[in-house]
């Protein structure tokens, strides 16, 4: 019995641990391209200087300030993408994620999982997990953690598409 | 491990220890609260039993020294045990007495044995222990336990014959 | 069995030489029925002995239940402090930790232009969702125009 409470402990305690980091055995994997951007790193990004007429620019600057950690992980290998997704569903119920979008297209799989912040518009952790990317079968995961607005993240690639900024924000506060 | 695992085993040892135990104290009601605090304590290092070769062995040594303890804070307690208590009111052994009389002699003349020599007879003549294990359990060399047998088994000699030539068979 | 032989072993048995076979030996003989007449004061002794290992512990085992929660509560506590502890212990190196590595990328340019890119990737999925949530509010809108209209 003993033995089983200490090994209870270690889980527990590892678990902590665990939280943040569940996807950094990816890092430096043979089959993963990895990009890991840091709190430190957004920071230093905020003395990068832009050009004023550069709005685009400044709009995706604004909001990494309020980043505290990227992590993209992509994979070709179907043993890396199954390890990922089990990994994602795993990290998904410890963490407390809520879906908040699922977006099959053309037999990309897309699924969007958030953690509402302060708001329900705020968003404090975003997890994407695509399978099926492109013909290579990519598999990406995205981890985003910070305190961000998602009509923040939507505006950076809208001024192409959708009609109408005003649906834009109703159909975001309506998650 | 659990209850159940444990019950099972200590299953091959629990009447030895009881038998050592009778040997020791005499009571029978002793002999089996002597036994319960025995086998609690083995319970109770429960997750270390598995580290045990011997747990026969080491079941009788904690036996032995409980024991021991008893009859040494019973003296000290001034309460003499040795001759009031030959007959114990035990039904069971009853049953399996067929000469009532000379095995409750023979008892007597066993149990008034100073206490090595009774632990070295119970060990050897009634659980029928090698020397080697006899040894281990009591912490002796195998010389000092010939020895300390042989005197025993004379003592008990004697008291037979005696109790022969006065007609008590 | 001889009565010679038997008081040889016995001889033997009084010095504390015999092996466990030979006490056997004797052990057989003595339950026998033709023990010789000078050997009979033995009989008793080997037959006691015989019947003596014939006793058994009848009782129940009593494992002492409220003992062992004792120890469990004292473990548990112990392993309550031990969480507090690791996870404390564990979530400050983790952050501290974090807070001295930058991230795959040392120039901020270059981490710059690739979270831009999975920004933007990021984006245009969100968008592709919201998209569809925004036909369907399109679509009624526009029903309820032509219904209103009629």
């Amino acid at each position: 019995m003993k033995k089983f409470l200490i090994t209870v402990v270690a889980a527990l305690v590892s678990n902590a641990f665990f939280a943040q980091s569940a996807f950094d055995k990816y890092d430096g994997q043979d089959d993963v391209t990895s990009i890991i951007v840091n709190k430190k790193m957004f920071q230093m990004m905020g003395s990068v200087k832009v050009d004023a007429n550069d709005k685009e620019t400044q709009q995706y600057l604004d909001l990494m300030k309020k980043l505290d950690n990227l992590k993209v992980f992509t994979t070709t290998s179907t043993r890396v993408s199954a390890d990922m997704k089990l990994s994602a569903d795993k990290y998904i119920k410890t963490a407390g994620l809520e879906e908040l979008m699922r977006v099959n297209d053309g037999g990309k799989n897309v699924r969007i999982m958030v953690k509402s912040g302060a708001t329900d518009s705020q968003v404090k952790e975003l997890l994407m997990f695509i399978e099926g990317a492109n013909k290579e079968n990519q598999t990406v995961l995205m981890s985003l953690t910070g305190n961000f607005d998602l009509s923040e993240i939507s505006v950076l690639t809208d001024k192409m598409k959708i009609p109408g900024g005003d649906d834009l924000k109703k159909a975001t506060k309506g998650k | 491990m659990g209850q159940n695992e444990f019950v099972k085993l200590i299953a091959p040892f629990k009447d030895k220890v009881f038998r050592l135990a009778k040997r020791l104290l005499i009571s029978s009601e002793e002999a089996e609260d002597a036994t319960q605090e025995v086998l609690v304590k083995l319970w109770s290092r429960n997750k270390n039993l598995d580290d045990y070769n011997n747990l026969e062995s080491f079941a009788m040594t904690m036996t032995k020294n409980y024991c021991l303890d008893q009859l040494k804070s019973k003296r000290a307690g001034n309460i003499q045990i040795v001759h009031s208590n030959y007959k114990d009111r035990e039904p069971s052994s009853e049953k399996i007495l067929e000469d009532n009389d000379n095995f409750d002699w023979i008892e007597k003349s066993i149990n008034q044995l100073p206490e090595q020599q009774r632990l070295i007879i119970q060990l050897r003549d009634v659980e029928q222990y090698e020397f080697e294990e006899i040894a281990k359990i009591l912490d002796m060399k195998e010389t000092a336990i010939r020895v300390a047998l042989s005197r025993a088994r004379k003592t008990v000699r004697e008291y037979m014959t005696k109790a022969h030539s006065y007609g008590i068979k | 069995m001889e009565s010679n032989k038997i008081e040889t072993i016995l001889e033997k048995y009084f010095r504390g030489e015999t092996s466990i076979a030979e006490e056997n030996e004797l052990r057989d003989y003595f339950s026998s029925p033709n023990v010789s007449s000078n050997l009979e004061q033995y009989k008793s002794v080997f037959g006691y002995l015989a019947m003596a290992k014939e006793q058994k512990f009848e009782q129940e085992i009593v494992l002492k239940s409220r003992k062992r929660n004792l120890a469990w509560l004292s473990i548990a506590a112990s392993v309550a402090v031990l969480l507090g502890i690791g996870t404390y212990s564990y979530f400050n190196y983790y952050n501290t930790n974090k807070d001295q590595d930058l991230g795959t990328y040392d120039d901020p340019e270059i981490a710059f232009r690739e979270t831009q890119k999975a920004l933007s990737m990021l984006s245009s999925h969100l968008n592709t969702g919201i998209e569809s949530v925004q036909y369907v509010q399109e679509y009624e809108n526009s029903k309820n125009l032509i219904f209103k209209q009629q």
